[in-house]
């Protein structure tokens, strides 16, 4: 079993595709079933293209580094950008993921699929740890 | 991007790729869009062979179907699996979709 895993990215979206591919293995890995890993990998994902849109507007080559840590109880991530600090996570607003506007899932998404979502800014960088039991 | 697309009975019929994620948004946005604007406006979307999808794959779809029915037409969604359905029950788009198990149903309501 594999415990504590390092994937590091560019701000590319064209580096997402590979890293989703990498989470839905480590989530079989750990044993979760077909609907959880497609859960985990689709809130991680969220959450690193917030780090690409929000964090670097959008520009590309600055670091993502993600560290993937398999627990007895759980699944932790962590993930790291060197961006511009977010003030809070947006509020959760359920009247928003029901409209059919274009935007404003993807934190609905996090906030839905993982069991602890944390922001932190250590040393300028921003920290986001994303948790879902077993 | 290219997407595989035919058309049947006045209807397109688009099928959509195994991720439709950030990195391709865009993309596939300009080319449903494309379809919608020479078209009828009423457009299947095939999402048998799409196993992941991020909220700009959806972004993608709502786009879409904002398109459609300024056409008067719509999006009807078919082939979908268990764990992109999960995704648009999170996101409320079942509800805003018309979702059909397979493409003969969908064609059957649009016609």
């Amino acid at each position: 079993m594999i415990a504590k895993v390092r994937l590091d990215l560019d701000s590319n979206p064209a580096e997402v595709p590979r890293l989703q591919a990498r989470l839905s293995a480590l989530c079989g890995e750990a044993g979760l079933s077909d609907l959880a890993a497609f859960q985990l990998t689709c809130a991680i994902v969220e959450a690193v293209n917030n780090c690409m849109k929000h964090a670097y507007g959008g520009e590309l080559g600055h670091p993502i580094s993600l560290l993937w840590l398999r627990r007895q109880d759980g699944i932790a991530v962590e993930i790291r950008d060197r961006g511009q600090p977010m003030s809070s996570p947006p509020p959760e607003s359920p009247v928003a993921a029901e409209t059919n506007a274009e935007s404003g899932r993807g934190w609905h998404i996090i906030r839905q699929w993982t069991d602890t979502a944390t922001y932190t800014r250590e040393r300028n960088e921003n920290v986001l740890t994303l948790t879902r039991r077993l | 991007m290219n997407l595989e697309h035919r058309t049947q009975d006045g209807v397109d019929i688009v099928k959509l790729p195994e991720r439709l994620m950030m990195a391709d948004a865009a993309d596939a946005r300009a080319s449903i869009k494309d379809i919608i604007s020479s078209g009828s406006g009423k457009l299947v979307l095939d999402l048998a062979d799409t196993t992941f999808m991020d909220s700009s794959g959806l972004a993608v779809l709502v786009s879409s179907l904002q398109a459609a029915r300024k056409k008067d037409g719509d999006v009807y969604l078919v082939g979908m699996g268990t764990t992109v359905r999960a995704l648009f029950e999170l996101t409320r788009l079942h509800t805003v979709f018309q979702i059909f198990d397979d493409e003969a149903g969908a064609l059957r309501a649009l016609s």
